[in-house]
């Protein structure tokens, strides 16, 4: 689990990096007494000094017993049903500004309900549509026509 | 005074007013339950409507609304691992657990009873001390809100799994830098744009709160479709939900200390709900004999102090915005909006020129709370079957859901990629098994934080000295240092007493 | 639901045939501030006075960020049909002048002006300064001592300096503490932590009339009605007049009788003396402005923004 640890703190210090290279673009205020400059030095810089503090103790320290294992907690975030949720439903995000927002989410609930169904069947494709046609129904009545809101 | 009192309880307890709280309190209990839409949505969605409603119908209709909505995020908390609004967000950690381990229906019962026990005495501070209350809020200066988030900040040392509390901060400085992005509004700064435009509003802490929460669990839900079993065991009867209201009152201690800690979080503006449930859970984790068992879902304590601690807050809340005019949250901005245009205006003079319209809000919030409590028992068994429909329905309805309710808090399509993107941010730190809760407390305290600092330094000169010899900030940051070192050095002299014990008896 | 259907299709359809296809559909008023501030108010009480005078529906959406550059942003680059339309004040020029932003008034199609809020300099009823002469005879006696809280850059910013220009205080003498939002201003000078707060009446008004805010100056030719006692700078001596005006803009390029109708209708509206008296209660007041006298006044007050920011040096960002 020590892979891990290190990995999330490589990530950990190089988001704080890039944040970091931001700091020398802002200049101080010349009308203000306290700079807007300081508060972001102070947040990324005990952040980095966190982060590499505890890299070094991540490699010294021992691994703890009973931690999961590095392949088998990686195989379970990116089995195949996970990714193609998140898959379709980041095709459908993208998808909302071009096609709008009723449609889109039609198809998305359609197919999100088929594709995640572990046995289709030709009941399942009707279970899906009446579904899709409710949860539609409902957000439409609901939002647009009781409350006024705006949809995507 | 006691004429005013009599006028609010005559206005409010007319069948129309009534019908509202009813109403108000039922939409938001359904809304604040399920992931993605929250109360801030819902009262962003009814304000304008209540604009055209007579004052003494809108007012219960909002209080009934904000009672239920935030209420209502222990039921997500609770049975999906996904909390609604940031005030359950520590509800998650010991109500999921107890619910997979099949006492849903326990941990629902003794959220649901210390949520109106908490809101219960919020409400009679309401009624009986609020104007001395606005003062106590009024002494609050920037130094002690400074102090007061360190002390916030120091609680993640309490909330994290033994061994991993610096992960936790890691993932606090995450949302802290995150924080810094967009234009800082006292400076007129933009900062960590890397030149987008649409990067200077920055990032909003409900689509964050949301992603964060919502994609990691719904994605580890797909795993359960089609196992057997593995789905929550609900054991849903009444007279087990109903049996837990004489386990909450075994807890008296805890219970009041988190009513206390919500009323005096809950009344300085701007902190409100979403961070008393926090210092809540961790001030009963520190106090706790067992605290190895916090997170574990076992003890009643660990689910009934975050919710008693925000529904008391919500009380709280309202102090300094019906006795001062000052909002605390999104929330109660709204509520502030909905007043002046009702042609009355929110301020010191309000009790005096108004005593009635305050008073109706007090007796409506009461009220709500009854409500609520009531309409629980009917909701709870609604949502337990709600929660038994296959997976391979619920969690594209969800995603639905969530992308609508992060739209409508601002009407911008960046808000719902930013909750994918804070969702795929969760997801590799469930991976990193680093807690995400710590990244949502770094984005709300991240710009108290700089506010503050900033003011505490202008107004003093640039001196540090006040934050220490102030009486009240002073006080927090001593407890907030003291937190932080003791727990660990009496960890460490437990176990060596244990040891020596050990070695004695060999 | 079905009957409401039929009415809006019956409407559709009574539209296109006729010559006029404008409005066929609600149009959005976008309004770059949160639910309850000061521009929504405003907004939302405008909206129902021109229920009587436009025979289409505006529904108010709210989109804030970056003190209203994402809403200015979103209707720029709008379709310039009419059906989006921006609800800004002068703040969208300040970007400009400061060069936080690229683009200013001329970036849109002006419609009309039809809502002003009087702004005015406040302090904390502690400090003892009640009127422009005593803030200039302890400023005097006491360089340094007093300070002022605006958001740099943003309207309060340059309503204060617009003040301090004419009264002749010297900007020096005064620390800046840089804080956002009316509130936070008002109770810091409650709090005794901050002298002056420059805010629009209608926020500062309840604080007044409980004393815990005394009215130096307000900034206006005349006496705002919900605050009768206090005194105008120009009353005492300086002529600073700086008032919040909203504005509705449209995207470059819509057509000229969209804005025509939007722009008749919009005067109307803020002629109508109900109205008036609706945004009375607010503190607000009506000042119906379209086509070229409004372009005229838009260009007077971005010079002055771009004067005022010349000589204080606000163009940290260019």
């Amino acid at each position: 689990m020590k892979t891990n640890d290190l990995l999330f703190s490589a990530f950990y210090i190089v988001v704080l990096l890039i944040a970091g290279t931001q700091l020398s673009k802002l200049s101080d205020t010349n009308s203000a007494m306290v700079s807007s400059k300081l508060f972001p030095t102070l947040v990324i810089g005990a952040g980095l000094a966190v982060g590499v503090i505890e890299t070094l103790r991540t490699l010294i320290a021992k691994t703890p017993d009973g931690a999961p294992s590095f392949s088998m907690v990686w195989s379970k975030a990116f089995a195949a049903r996970r990714m193609m949720l998140l898959g379709v439903f980041v095709v459908y995000l993208f998808t909302i500004t071009l096609v709008g927002f009723l449609v889109a989410t039609s198809v998305f609930c359609f197919v999100a309900i088929i594709l995640l169904t572990p046995k289709p069947r030709p009941s399942t494709f009707l279970g899906a549509a009446i579904v899709t046609a409710g949860t539609i129904g409902v957000i439409y009545e609901l939002l647009v026509v009781y409350l006024q809101a705006f949809l995507p | 005074m006691y004429d005013l009192v009599l006028q609010g309880a005559a206005s409010v307890f007319q069948p129309w007013p009534l019908i509202a709280i009813m109403v108000g309190v039922a939409g938001g209990l359904v809304i604040g339950s399920i992931p993605g839409l929250t109360s801030t949505m819902a009262i962003a969605l009814l304000v304008p409507i209540t604009y055209a409603m007579d004052i003494k119908i809108a007012l219960p209709l909002l209080m009934g609304v904000y009672c239920g909505a935030i209420s209502g995020g222990l039921v997500g908390a609770i049975l999906l691992n996904i909390p609604g609004t940031p005030a359950s967000a520590s509800t998650c950690l010991d109500g999921f657990p107890m619910a997979a381990k099949g006492q849903a229906t326990r941990a629902l019962g003794l959220a649901v009873y210390s949520s109106m026990i908490g809101g219960t005495i919020s409400g009679l501070a309401l009624m009986t001390i609020a104007p001395l209350l606005a003062k106590v809020a009024l002494s609050f200066g920037p130094w002690e809100y400074f102090s007061l988030v360190v002390f916030t900040f120091s609680c993640i040392s309490a909330m994290s799994v033994k061994g991993r509390a610096v992960k936790a901060f890691m993932a606090a400085f995450i949302g802290l830098a995150l924080a810094l992005v967009g234009l800082d509004e006292a400076s007129g700064q933009v900062r960590m744009t890397f030149g987008f435009t649409s990067l200077e509003a920055g990032f909003n802490e409900l689509p964050a709160l949301i992603g964060l929460y919502a994609i990691p669990q719904l994605l580890a839900d797909c795993d359960d479709i089609g196992k057997a079993g593995t789905l929550l065991k609900i054991d849903y009867n009444l007279r087990t939900f109903m049996g837990t209201f004489s386990e909450v009152m075994t807890r008296k201690r805890d219970l009041l200390r988190s009513s206390f800690i919500g009323i005096v979080i809950g009344i300085l503006p701007g902190v409100g709900p979403g961070l008393s449930n926090i210092v809540a859970y961790s001030q009963a984790k520190r106090a706790s004999k067992h605290p190895e068992k916090y997170g574990t879902g076992e003890l009643p304590e660990s689910v009934m102090s975050p919710e008693a601690a925000n529904n008391a807050s919500m009380g709280g809340a309202l102090i300094p915005m019906l006795t001062l005019g000052i909002p605390g949250d999104a929330s109660t901005l709204m509520m502030l909006g909905a007043f002046m245009l009702h042609g009355i205006d929110p301020g010191p003079l309000l009790f005096r020129d108004n005593g009635t319209i305050v008073w109706i809000a007090f007796i409506s919030f009461f009220v709500a709370f009854a409500f609520c409590t009531v309409i629980y028992h009917f909701f709870i068994p609604l949502t337990v079957k709600a929660i038994s429909v296959p997976r391979y329905y619920v969690i594209p309805i969800l995603l639905i859901l969530c992308v609508v309710g992060c739209y409508a808090l601002n009407n911008r399509m960046f808000d719902v990629y930013c909750f994918l993107g804070f969702g795929l941010l969760g997801y590799l730190l469930e991976i990193a098994r680093v807690p995400v809760l710590p990244v949502i407390l770094g984005l709300i305290l991240g710009p108290m934080a700089e506010k503050q600092l900033r003011l505490a330094l202008a107004f003093g000169q640039d001196s540090l000295t006040p934050f220490f010899t102030r009486p009240i900030s002073g006080t927090i940051l001593a407890v907030a240092i003291l937190s932080l070192i003791v727990p660990p050095l009496l960890a460490r002299y437990r176990s060596y007493r244990r040891r020596s014990l050990n070695e004695e008896i060999a | 639901m079905m009957k409401k259907l039929a009415i809006v299709l019956a409407a559709t359809a009574a539209a296109t045939t006729s010559a006029w296809a404008f409005p066929d559909r609600p149009i959005q008023l976008i309004v770059p501030f949160s639910p309850g501030g000061g521009s929504d108010v405003a907004a939302r009480v405008f909206q129902t006075c021109l229920k009587d005078h436009f025979d289409g529906q505006v529904l108010v959406k709210n989109v804030t960020g970056a003190r209203g550059k994402i809403a200015e942003v979103e209707v720029r680059d709008a379709r310039p049909t009419g059906y989006e339309l921006l609800w800004a004040h002068q703040g969208m020029d300040m970007g400009k002048a400061t060069g936080r932003s690229d683009y200013n008034y001329t970036a849109f199609e002006p419609v009309a002006s039809t809502v002003a809020m009087n702004y005015g300099i406040f302090a904390g009823a502690n400090s003892g300064i009640d009127s422009v002469a005593t803030l200039k005879k302890d400023v005097k006696a006491n360089p340094g001592k007093y300070s002022v809280g605006m958001a740099l850059n943003g309207f309060s910013h340059f309503a204060a300096l617009d003040f301090m220009d004419q009264a002749g205080i010297p900007v020096d003498d005064i620390r800046v503490i840089p804080m956002s939002g009316d509130k936070n201003r008002i109770v810091s000078a409650i709090q005794g932590n901050l002298t002056l707060v420059p805010t629009a009446v209608g926020a500062a008004k309840p604080y007044v009339k409980s004393d815990d805010l005394d009215a130096v100056a307000i900034q206006a030719s005349e006496r705002d009605p919900s605050l009768p006692d206090a005194k105008t700078a120009q009353e005492q001596g300086s002529d600073s007049n700086f008032a919040m005006y909203f504005t509705t803009f449209a995207p470059k390029g819509t057509p000229k009788d969209v804005i025509d109708t939007l722009a008749k209708a919009w005067v109307a509206a803020a002629k109508d003396p109900a109205c008036q008296a609706k945004l009375q209660q607010q503190a607000m007041r009506a000042v119906p402005a379209s086509g070229e006298e409004l372009k005229k006044e838009l260009a007077q007050r971005y010079q002055r923004i771009e004067d005022l920011a010349d000589k204080f040096n606000l163009h940290t960002q260019k």
